[in-house]
């Protein structure tokens, strides 16, 4: 089902990827069919964890390159749930918090394929062992829960503080296919599927296989 | 294989994976007070457009009291001001491309090209971008600017 801007809400979560290399390395490292996460505001824009940091912007923009765009609700949300992840989330932009690029390698790594591709990294290449190394370390680090985002830490991040988490694992560990098959999220529909994305039927056929569920499905 | 080689092959895909996703990212300009009069701000080395797919120009303004930059940037400094800033690229055969202020985040805001995005760089990417026009009512302080090349994930 495709869906238009008119049917968000604020607070939802819109998954997405690109063609680019860097979301196709993510996407299979991640065995995953989107690469990003962002959190939609409201009046068509989204705060986001890009390179420049916690951002806010238009929609339009976030979704530049976009071939696939997933939105998501987290069930039985409150209003003041929804104010304070919005309030939180708002807070982090206003603050100069950079992009967590050690954080973004390690998330993942606590559960499954992660862990197993950060085994294999460690036979093939001690650059990559130890950047996966750090990353892990670095997300587990309580004191660093607030100092730097990537995307999907961002939107766990807020839900979190908001009282109303949207996976077991911790922010920082949670990456875009842990958001795109949470049990807490509604699917709301595609804002953009591009047909000749073919890999996306094969990963989305595999998440469905993960457990995700909702109304309006793929 | 042995650890040497193996050390080799991962350097090398790492090396692949760096240089296919490596942002371009080029200074433009120092501290300069933006004005209501248009000035045109000239980048140490012209900009590189490249094959990226999103391209902006990015302000270091200081701390923000709100986000909502398309009203306006508003400084935390004590004021209810809100600064409208106008931008105007040039490329390096002379064409002019409007700017829109659309990015904000911690002490920054970003300038894209005005209009919906494109396909592929919102630039032609045989071209360079030359210089940066810009203005503001009222004048803003701002302490330097950048240019971003990139693919987004």
């Amino acid at each position: 089902m495709t869906i238009t801007v008119s049917d968000l809400r604020p607070a939802d979560i819109i998954v997405s990827t690109t063609n680019a290399t860097v979301s196709t390395v993510i996407r299979a490292g991640s065995g995953s069919s989107v690469s990003h996460s962002m959190l939609y505001v409201g009046g068509s824009h989204v705060i986001e964890a890009v390179e420049q940091g916690v951002v806010r912007r238009p929609l339009s923009q976030a979704f530049e390159g976009a071939v696939l765009a997933i939105a998501l609700r987290r069930r039985n949300l409150t209003e003041k749930q929804r104010a304070d992840v919005l309030e939180h989330a708002n807070e982090f932009a206003l603050k100069r918090l950079p992009y967590d690029v050690i954080g973004a390698a390690g998330s993942g790594t606590s559960i499954g394929r992660g862990a197993l591709l950060a085994g294999i990294g460690c036979l093939v290449s001690l650059e990559v062992c130890a950047i996966g190394a750090l990353g892990v370390g670095d997300n587990a680090k309580p004191e660093n829960a607030d100092k730097a985002f990537f995307c999907s830490e961002l939107v766990a991040r807020c839900f979190e503080l908001a009282g109303a988490p949207i996976v077991a694992e911790k922010p920082s560990f949670t990456s875009p296919r842990m958001i795109r098959t949470a049990m807490t999220l509604l699917w709301i529909g595609k804002l953009i599927d591009t047909p000749s994305f073919a890999q996306t039927a094969i990963n989305t056929a595999n998440e469905m296989g993960a457990g995700i569920r909702g109304v309006g499905g793929p | 294989m042995g650890y040497l080689s193996r050390l080799g092959v991962g350097a090398a895909l790492w090396g692949l994976f760096a240089i296919a996703c490596e942002p371009i990212e080029q200074p433009v300009s120092g501290a300069i007070l933006l004005t209501s009069e248009w000035q045109t701000v000239t980048p140490p080395e012209p900009l590189r457009v490249g094959k990226k797919e999103q391209q902006k120009f990015c302000l270091t303004v200081g701390t923000m009291r709100d986000l909502e930059v398309e009203r306006g940037v508003a400084l935390d400094d004590g004021t209810d001001q809100r600064h409208k800033i106008e931008g105007e690229a040039v490329d390096s055969a002379g064409t002019r491309y409007p700017l829109e202020l659309a990015e904000a985040g911690g002490d920054h805001v970003c300038l894209y090209r005005a209009g919906e995005p494109v396909a592929g760089p919102n630039f032609p990417s045989d071209r360079t971008i030359a210089t940066l026009r810009l203005r503001s009512e009222p004048p803003l302080q701002v302490a330097a600017i950048r240019w971003h090349s990139y693919d987004q994930h």
